[in-house]
C-alpha cells in the first residue's frame, strides 16, 4: 500500500495536456499563415523553429542528466510561437538557430533565483535573432513581392484584411480572427485567464490614443492579438495574482506599443514582452493577495 | 432555507453516490478493540485500568487531569488484555488499552443529569467532558474546552457545520438526516453553554434532505425563533471552520485566532449529536459513524463502529474487492494514508477509504510552470507555489512573511497542480520547521 501525503486525488489537467492544448489552439492561425503565404516559403521555417526548440531542450536535458521531457509539449509550443513570429521566406537555418536558442539557452539558463525561466523563450530568441539578422528578419514579401507590413507602410491594408489576416506580416500573426478563436478556446478550457489579455489590449488602446494614433489599427496590426492571448499569457513569465496580472498586461502593452511606434527597432512587441517579463518575479513578491484574517479587510455584507 | 452565494470553484466531484443514500448500519464489534489513550489534541490520558481488569462499555480506561484533554472509555465489555504502545492512524505509536470483547455488551451505569434544563453551563460542560467528546470532523479538539470560551468573548452565533465537503464522505450527512432531533437537542445545550442567542445550521446544498429534516427538528424543538437552517452551495473549502464563518456571517477569524474572537461558536454536526447523548443519556463517545467507501470496498456505506475496531476488521466486514492502492483515514483531500491496517478507528475517523489506483493520485512531479492555479484556488489567499519555492530553495523563514502558518492544508492547490507537485507536503514541512525554530 502506498503511504503518500494528502490530497490523494487530483484534477486530470496535467502539464502535457495544458501544453498540447495550447499548441492546438495556435494551429489554425499557423495553418492559415502557411497557406496564405505559401507552404514553400513558410513551412520549412515553422518546422525548423519547432525542431530547433525540441532538439535543443532534449540535448540540454541529456547533458544535465535530467529526464527528457520534450514530449510534454512545452518546447513544441515555444518553437511554434517563434516560427509563427518569423517573416515568410526567412532562411530556415535562422529559424532553427532561433528555436535552439529559445529552449537551449533562454529557457534553460536565463532563470530566477529559484530556477524558473525569466523571459518568454520565443520572444527573447526573436529579439536576439532580429539583432543578429536585421535585414532578413524585416523583409516581408506580400503576394510573392517584397513589400511593407501594415506597421511599416503608410497606406496599409483595410480593417477587413487585417482582421482576417489577408495582409503582409509574420507567418502566423496576421489572422486576428483565428487567433481570437484560439484564445477563446484556451479561456473556455480554463488554461488561460482573461485578465492579462484584457489588460494588454486596453494598454495598447490607451498607448495608441496617447500617441494620437488609430487604436483599432494598432490592435489589429503587428502581433498584438497573438501577443495578448498566447505570449504575455505564458504562465511561467507572467505574474500569479489578478492585480499583478492586470498591472503586468497593461504595462507590457504600454512598453511594447511605445517601442513599436516610436522607435526604429523592428520587433518592438517582442522587446516589450521581454522587458515586462523581467518585472514578473518582483511583481510576484510584492503584489500578493490579502490573506484571510490578516491586514485590512474589505467589508463584506453577511449573506 | 436561504441560499448563500460564494465564489464558486467547480472542481471536486463528490463521489458520494454510493454512500449518501446508505442508512447508518451497525458494524459487528470485533474480538479485540484497541483504545489509544490519545485521540485528541492535548494531553494523552494515563491508563486507568490494569491488565486483567474487567470493564464494561463506558468504563474510563484513560484520563488526565490536564485542562485540554479527553477521557477515553471502553467500547466493549470484557477483560483488559494489554496496555502498550500501538500503531496509531495519525502516525507513530501511542499508548493504548487492548480489550478482549466478551460479547455481552454490558454497560456501566451512566451518570445522567436529572434535569439538564436546570443545570448550569459548568454542569453541562462537565457532562461533555466526562463523555470524552472531541471534535469529530477530524481535528479532535476537546469539545468541553471549545464550549468554554474566555469569559470576555461575546458569542452571538452558534454555527453547526453540516457541510462535509470532502468527497466520498457522507457520515455527517446521514447523522443530520437520521438523528436530526439529537442534533438540534445538542445545539440547544451548546447555545446554553456559550450563552448564544442565535444559531445557524449550515448545510451544503447536496444534502437537501438533511436540511429539511433539521428544519423540522428545529420547529419541533421550539427553537424556530433562535435557530435557522441555511443551505449553502457546494463548495469544498466552505467546510473549513474559518471559511464557513466568513461565508455565513461575513466575519474573518483573525490569523492565529479562534471563532470566539469574532463572537462565534462552531461545532460539527456529529459532535453536536454526541453532546446531546452526553447530556441526555450520560453516554460516552464509544462509537461513531464512519463512511467506508472506495473501489476496494464491496459494500460501501455508513457504519456505526466501536472506537478501537481495527481497519482490517472493518474492511473484512464490508468486503474487500479489487486492487487497493492505498487506504485513507478521512477524506481523499485531507485524509491520512495508512501503512498498517491494524490501526484502530478513533473518535476522529470520519471515513475509511480503500482506493484503487484508478481513483487515486498517481504519477511523479515535474517542474512548476507557474500557472498560478494554486493561487487562484487557495481559499485564504495564499501563494502556494511561492511558499514551496521559499521552503525548498530559499529560506523557510521568509515563508512566514507570506503567512505559511495560516495554511490549514485543505489540499486544493495540490489537487489542481498540473505539475503534480506535492504542495501540501512541502508546506506542512515548512510549517513544522518554522514551529521548531520558534519553539
Amino acid at each position: 500500500m502506498k503511504v503518500t501525503s494528502s490530497p490523494h486525488v487530483r484534477r486530470l489537467l496535467s502539464k502535457p495536456r495544458v501544453m498540447w492544448e495550447a499548441f492546438g489552439a495556435l494551429l489554425p492561425a499557423a495553418i492559415f499563415g502557411i497557406w496564405y503565404f505559401g507552404p514553400i516559403d513558410t513551412l520549412p521555417q515553422v518546422v525548423a523553429a519547432i525542431a530547433g526548440a525540441v532538439a535543443a531542450q532534449a540535448i540540454v536535458e541529456r547533458f544535465r542528466h535530467r529526464p527528457i521531457t520534450v514530449m510534454d509539449g512545452a518546447p513544441w509550443v515555444t518553437g511554434l510561437i517563434l516560427g509563427m513570429s518569423l517573416p515568410p521566406a526567412l532562411s530556415p537555418l535562422i529559424a532553427l538557430a532561433g528555436g535552439a536558442v529559445a529552449t537551449g539557452v533562454i529557457k534553460e539558463f536565463v532563470t530566477t533565483s529559484t530556477g524558473r525561466t525569466l523571459l518568454n523563450p520565443a520572444m527573447a530568441a526573436r529579439v536576439l535573432i532580429v539583432s543578429e539578422f536585421l535585414v532578413p528578419m524585416t523583409t516581408f514579401p506580400v503576394d510573392g513581392v517584397s513589400g511593407a507590413t501594415p506597421l511599416a507602410s503608410a497606406t496599409g491594408p483595410g480593417y477587413f484584411d487585417m482582421f482576417f489576416g489577408t495582409r503582409g506580416g509574420s507567418i502566423g500573426e496576421t489572422t486576428a480572427v483565428l487567433l481570437l478563436l484560439g484564445g477563446a478556446y484556451l479561456m473556455w478550457r480554463g488554461i488561460i485567464r482573461w485578465h492579462i489579455p484584457a489588460a494588454y489590449l486596453v494598454g495598447v488602446v490607451v498607448t495608441s490614443l496617447i500617441l494620437g494614433r488609430d487604436p483599432l489599427f494598432d490592435l489589429l496590426a503587428g502581433a498584438t492579438i497573438m501577443t495578448a492571448f498566447f505570449i504575455v499569457t505564458d504562465p511561467t513569465t507572467s505574474p500569479a495574482t489578478v492585480p499583478g496580472r492586470f498591472g503586468f498586461g497593461f504595462a507590457t502593452a504600454g512598453i511594447a506599443t511605445f517601442i513599436r511606434i516610436t522607435t526604429l527597432f523592428p520587433t518592438g512587441e517582442a522587446l516589450g514582452v521581454v522587458l515586462g517579463n523581467i518585472a514578473t518575479p518582483f511583481i510576484d513578491r510584492v503584489v500578493t493577495n490579502r490573506v484571510y484574517g490578516t491586514g485590512k479587510r474589505r467589508e463584506r455584507k453577511p449573506a | 432555507m436561504k441560499l448563500i452565494q460564494r465564489r464558486h470553484i467547480p472542481l471536486l466531484s463528490a463521489h458520494k453516490d454510493h454512500t449518501a443514500s446508505a442508512a447508518i448500519t451497525p458494524l459487528a464489534a470485533p474480538e479485540l478493540v484497541v483504545i489509544p489513550l490519545r485521540q485528541h489534541i492535548g494531553e494523552a490520558g494515563e491508563p486507568a485500568v490494569a491488565i486483567g481488569d474487567r470493564v464494561r462499555i463506558g468504563d474510563v480506561v484513560g484520563e488526565s487531569a490536564a485542562r485540554v484533554t479527553a477521557t477515553v472509555h471502553a467500547s466493549v465489555s470484557g477483560r483488559i488484555r494489554d496496555v502498550k504502545d500501538y500503531p496509531h492512524p495519525l502516525g507513530g505509536l501511542v499508548p493504548a488499552v487492548v480489550i478482549e470483547n466478551d460479547g455481552r455488551d454490558e454497560w456501566v451505569d451512566l451518570p445522567v443529569i436529572g434535569e439538564p434544563e436546570h443545570a448550569t453551563p459548568d454542569e453541562l460542560r462537565s457532562a461533555v467532558r466526562r463523555a470524552g467528546v472531541v471534535g469529530m470532523a477530524g481535528a479532535g479538539f476537546p469539545t468541553a474546552v471549545k464550549l468554554d470560551p474566555p469569559p470576555d468573548s461575546d458569542i452571538d452565533t452558534v454555527i453547526i457545520n453540516v457541510m462535509e465537503g470532502e468527497p466520498y464522505l457522507s457520515a455527517d450527512h446521514r447523522m443530520a438526516l437520521e438523528h436530526s432531533d439529537e442534533v438540534v437537542d445538542g445545539l440547544r445545550w451548546i447555545m446554553k453553554m456559550v450563552d448564544a442567542p442565535h444559531a445557524i445550521l449550515a448545510v451544503e446544498s447536496d444534502k437537501e434532505d438533511a436540511a429539511a429534516a433539521l428544519e423540522r427538528a428545529v420547529a419541533t424543538a421550539g427553537l424556530g425563533s433562535r435557530a435557522e437552517v441555511r443551505l449553502l452551495p457546494r463548495d469544498y473549502a466552505a467546510g473549513a471552520e474559518k471559511i464557513l464563518v466568513e461565508v455565513v456571517l461575513g466575519r474573518e477569524i483573525p490569523s492565529g485566532g479562534f471563532p470566539y474572537d469574532v463572537g462565534v461558536e462552531s461545532q460539527n454536526v456529529s459532535t453536536t449529536a454526541a453532546v446531546s447523548r452526553a447530556i441526555r443519556l450520560g453516554s460516552p463517545l464509544v462509537e461513531r459513524v464512519v463512511t467506508v467507501a472506495g473501489d476496494g470496498v464491496e459494500r460501501p456505506g455508513n457504519y456505526l463502529i466501536r472506537i478501537g475496531t481495527s481497519f482490517d476488521h472493518v474492511l473484512d466486514e464490508v468486503g474487500r474487492t479489487g486492487d487497493v492502492d492505498r487506504v485513507i483515514m478521512g477524506g481523499p483531500m485531507m485524509g491520512i494514508a495508512q501503512a498498517d491496517l491494524a490501526v484502530p478507528v478513533i473518535k476522529t475517523t470520519t471515513g475509511i477509504l480503500a482506493m484503487s489506483p484508478a481513483e487515486s493520485r498517481q504519477g511523479s512531479e515535474v517542474p512548476c510552470i507557474h500557472c498560478a492555479w494554486c493561487v487562484e484556488v487557495c481559499p485564504i489567499g495564499l501563494m502556494p507555489y511561492l511558499l514551496v519555492d521559499l521552503v525548498r530553495f530559499l529560506d523557510p523563514r521568509d515563508a512566514a512573511a507570506y503567512n505559511i502558518l495560516d495554511c490549514f492544508e485543505c489540499g486544493l492547490c495540490d489537487f489542481v497542480c498540473p505539475a503534480n507537485i506535492p504542495l501540501v507536503d512541502v508546506i506542512r514541512g515548512g510549517k513544522h520547521t518554522l514551529r521548531e525554530r520558534t519553539a
